[in-house]
């Protein structure tokens, strides 16, 4: 049974065929009519185990090919299906191609057209086809085919993908921005790992504040994703919009880019395999939707790693900006600490120097009273000098060690006796008393090779810290052996302890709760003692069993007593 | 008469050194390292004609101990003996607005400059 929708003087008609067996027949017809030239068709993902299925059919692609017909297919590959797309390819086509979720189904020859009307019959032949041999309809049908067909990937290629579990990747273009931000809404939802977010400029970061995507990223934090946002603004205007995010979203870490970066996209990747990109139209305006222009959504994971790199690339700046802020800081830190310290021992100096040289009056009998503090104060600039041409060396990596193998034990007594024989320390530490702890025991010898200047500097230093901060009681030294051929130096002192906020960076450059020191000793120290393979560290002492003050510990490999040097036997 | 003058530096030298000086040029001086002790014993106005005062001090900044020591003397003048000044003028600012850049003496500085100066501070008129 035939229906003629049209029937125009050149003789072409356009037809509804029914039935099976009609619709057979008509796609029969249209195979056998095709001597030459080529056939196109493109199917939904029911049809083609048809085609194999169906003899006739299948023999009607088969004999089509023999006669030189070229053939293309275009469908949906699904894990259902692929076992007749194989054989489709093997046995029946030239060439297969795969787009997602089509809907078409048509055939296409030189002159004619075919379409099932697959209305119930899902997996089995369609009970009424479409006929036309209209000039119009079939060009405008092969434009569609052709198009569709160059959106297609190969058969293969999709194929392959299904089997070895790899997703297709695809880019989309999405005009409508209700849509975008529902896709956008998906993606941070659907995020497992990681979302890194470009926001375009301020404002449109502040057009989200308001409405739920804060509250998704919240969402996505507390799933245990890792969120971090990228604004170009000013580090000032971010921070508070910062604190009014932070009042309900504590852990969104934010950071400012450079303004210049205001850009006209924005930028969203989820788990670096997703990204979606989304225009601004108009900046000004306060409603997303009227911002956002077109957004592209891509599931490409190479375009999801050029973004990250792109984003990870501003936040190392952002890093690297803070380091900066950080080194300036601490440049002008010790410009003024240095500009202290130098001027503190000179104005002594330059003052006793011109009283002794010009001064009329008190002068006798003081003279070496003077001499002596110029003296004190030199020494001073003198350490000073020593220790930022240390801290110099110790930057640049040219701190060079004179190792030598001597008694551990002798180096430090005479460190001691050196300290608490001299002049200052009798007048002005009448309360402290400085105690090495020696077991008469052959096992608290130590033999190390190590450089011995730098070795004494350490210890000093450790001593005369613990007597600055040690207005009376006892500064013990021990020496105590560790396993792995280790011996632990500490100095345990009696004052004021190490203040909580200065320990961390205790041994960094600048610390100093001292008003007379430049923060740089402690610093050396581990330097010394980190060159030589040691460790260093300190500790307040245990309040709780009465102990005051804190104590300092190093670490210093230990070697077997050498024959060349002498041991004073205690 | 003699001018007469409070040293306050918790560097000892440097107080000592000052001290010196300036008793070599006619003026009298009493010297402190500890701000506290300084101002516990600043007992009444009109003994001393200048401090000179260490800005970075224990217990007790300089600019506070300034600010302390007006309460009772509001007719005592001053100059904070300093390295370095920057450091501290918006600090300063914030503490005592009324003074300006010239409270700074910048040290290292020779005995004929200082004096100099400290004259000039006692009486800005000659």
């Amino acid at each position: 049974m035939h229906d003629y929708l049209t029937n125009n003087t050149q003789n072409t008609k356009t037809e509804i065929i029914y039935g099976i067996e009609n619709v057979i027949d008509a796609e029969l017809q249209f195979f056998s009519k095709t001597k030459r030239g080529k056939i196109d068709t493109c199917m939904n993902y029911t049809r083609p185990p048809l085609a194999i299925i169906i003899e006739p059919i299948k023999k009607a692609f088969l004999d089509a090919k023999s006669r030189g017909v070229k053939t293309r297919y275009l469908t949906e590959i699904t894990n259902g299906n692929i076992p007749y797309i194989k054989e489709l390819m093997r046995i029946a086509v030239d060439e297969l191609r795969h787009l997602d979720g089509i809907k078409g189904n048509f055939m296409i020859s030189e002159g004619e057209y075919l379409a099932p009307l697959i209305l119930y019959e899902k997996g089995k032949i369609a009970s009424q086809i479409i006929y036309s041999d209209v000039k119009e309809l079939v060009e405008q049908q092969q434009y569609i085919f052709d198009t569709f067909w160059n959106k297609a990937i190969s058969g293969e290629q999709r194929i392959r993908e299904i089997e070895e579990g790899i997703e297709p990747s695809n880019i989309q273009v999405i005009q409508n921005p209700r849509e975008s931000a529902e896709l956008a809404y998906n993606i941070v939802k659907s995020a497992k790992e990681e979302v890194l977010r470009i926001f375009p400029s301020i404002n449109a970061f502040r057009r989200q504040v308001p409405i739920d995507v804060m509250h998704l990223f919240r969402e996505a934090i507390e799933r245990g994703v890792k969120v971090r946002i990228l604004i170009p603004a000013a580090e000032l205007e971010i921070k508070q919009l910062i604190n009014l995010v932070n009042l309900g979203f504590p852990y969104i870490d934010i950071r400012a880019i450079d303004e210049s970066l205001y850009a006209r996209i924005g930028i969203m990747v989820v788990d670096r395999k997703e990204s979606l990109i989304i225009e601004t139209k108009d900046d000004a305006k306060n409603n997303s939707f009227d911002v956002m222009g077109l957004a592209a959504y891509s599931n490409s994971k190479p375009i999801a790693l050029s973004y990250t790199s792109v984003f990870e690339s501003l936040w190392l700046q952002t890093e690297l900006y803070e380091q900066l802020k950080v080194h300036d800081k601490m440049q002008k830190e010790f410009m003024n600490i240095a500009a202290h310290e130098l001027s503190t021992p000179l104005q002594p100096i330059l003052g006793f120097a011109e009283v002794l040289r010009f001064g009329k009056q008190k002068i006798k009998g003081q003279q070496d009273l003077l001499l002596d503090a110029i003296i004190r104060n030199s020494k001073r600039l003198q350490r000073l000098t020593h220790d930022i041409l240390d801290v110099t060396r110790i930057e640049s990596q040219s701190l060079k060690l004179k190792k030598e193998q001597f008694n551990l034990n002798d180096v430090i007594i005479s460190t001691v006796n050196g300290i608490t024989t001299n002049t200052d320390f009798k007048n002005e530490n009448r309360n402290v008393r400085l105690l090495y702890q020696l077991d008469n025991n052959n096992n608290s010898i130590f033999f190390i090779e190590a450089d011995k200047e730098k070795l004494v500097q350490v210890i000093s230093n450790l001593l005369s810290n613990a007597i600055k901060f040690t207005k009376e009681g006892t500064i013990t030294i021990t020496t105590a052996r560790k396993k792995d051929n280790q011996v632990v130096i500490g100095v345990k002192d009696t004052g004021t302890g190490i203040e909580s906020d200065i320990l961390p960076r205790l041994f960094s450059k600048f610390t100093t709760k001292s008003f007379s020191r430049i923060g740089l000793g402690l610093f050396i120290c581990k330097s010394i003692v980190e060159a030589h393979g040691g460790k260093i560290w300190a500790e307040n002492n245990n309040n709780r069993h009465g102990e005051r003050g804190a104590s300092f510990y190093f670490t210093l490999q230990t070697i077997n007593r050498p024959q060349n040097v002498k041991v004073v036997d205690q | 008469m003699n001018k007469r003058v409070l040293i306050v530096d918790d560097e000892p030298d440097l107080n000592l050194t000052v001290k010196m000086v300036l008793e070599e040029n006619g003026f009298k001086a009493d010297s402190f390292t500890d701000p506290l002790l300084a101002l516990k014993n600043f007992k009444e106005a009109g003994i001393y004609d200048m401090i000179i005062l260490d800005i970075k001090m224990p217990n007790m900044n300089g600019f506070e101990l300034y600010r302390q020591i007006k309460k009772i003397d509001d007719k005592v003048k001053v100059c904070f003996l300093t390295a370095g000044e920057m450091d501290y003028e918006q600090f300063r600012k914030e503490l005592i607005p009324e003074l300006d850049k010239n409270c700074y003496i910048q040290k290292p500085i020779e005995t004929e400059m200082l004096i100099r100066r400290l004259n000039r501070i006692i009486a800005p008129s000659n």
